[in-house]
């Protein structure tokens, strides 16, 4: 089937997308706060509290976003697949990003995780509605 | 005749929904820059003057002027629910504006940088769905 090609979809890719969602969410709001608030290295608890509420929300992101793959590379629409293969793709680069962040302290890899996040949402978004 | 069909099938694309979609793509083009010039600011500490700034403040007016068109599109469909996404994306986008205006305007707390962030996140999500509802029915 071609890549622009409406037909049934599963609601198991619905219902992981939705969480995925959900997530990716938690995580944009908390590390958003870690950027606002927080001053490295960390001195008081209600800062690692909240890199730590950034660092739960991505790895539940990973989880979600392996099971998500896996729901949309067995849809038989082409375009479903492929979202699923770029949500996972954006979440490895956004993980890289922040792990070789906290690793070194260079704010570039920061901007890569900010800006792999926009395409990792937008795709798990797509796989909602799509 | 091979690019000629390519156009007109994307012309068709965009202009489905009453041109929802081609808007829905506009917007998200406008607020991935508006993302990545907004992000510098804090991200590499730039400060609230120089071109960071200015490009994320015109991103700002492309995206609300974009959400009120796409409200008064969908408006224009028989769509229920394009017609709540497009309402829900206009809401987020004057909620970020607001909290934006409210951090440039005097009030340097990052509590208002983090609603603009919250409102950020809203938008795009309520633009994307719109996006691919759009092109999916």
């Amino acid at each position: 089937m071609s890549i622009i090609s409406v037909g049934p979809k599963s609601k198991v890719t619905t219902s992981l997308a939705m969480a995925e969602t959900v997530f990716l969410t938690g995580a944009f709001i908390a590390g958003l706060a870690t950027l606002l608030y927080d001053k490295f290295p960390l001195q008081q608890s209600w800062q690692s509290f909240i890199l730590s509420l950034h660092i739960s929300f991505a790895m539940l992101t990973a989880f979600f976003g392996v099971a998500l793959y896996t729901a949309t590379s067995r849809e038989r629409r082409r375009g479903l697949a492929l979202l699923g293969m770029a949500n996972a793709i954006f979440i490895g680069i956004a993980a890289a990003g922040g792990l070789l962040f906290y690793s070194t302290l260079d704010y570039v890899y920061s901007y890569v995780m900010a800006l792999a996040f926009v395409g990792a949402y937008v795709t798990a978004v797509s796989c909602i509605f799509y | 005749m091979k690019l000629e069909e390519t156009v007109y099938r994307f012309m068709d694309l965009v202009a489905k929904n009453n041109y929802v979609t081609g808007l829905s793509i506009l917007q998200l083009l406008t607020l991935t820059a508006l993302y990545s010039a907004g992000m510098a600011i804090p991200i590499f500490n730039l400060g609230l003057q120089g071109s960071a700034i200015t490009a994320h403040i015109y991103g700002a007016i492309t995206v609300a002027v974009l959400s009120l068109l796409i409200l008064a599109a969908s408006w224009r469909t028989s769509d229920l629910r394009l017609r709540v996404l497009a309402l829900f994306n206009f809401l987020f986008v004057l909620m970020a504006a607001f909290e934006g205006l409210f951090y440039f305007g005097g009030f340097v707390d990052p509590s208002y940088a983090l609603g603009m962030g919250i409102g950020f996140i809203g938008a795009l999500f309520s633009n994307s769905a719109l996006l691919f509802y759009s092109i999916s029915h």
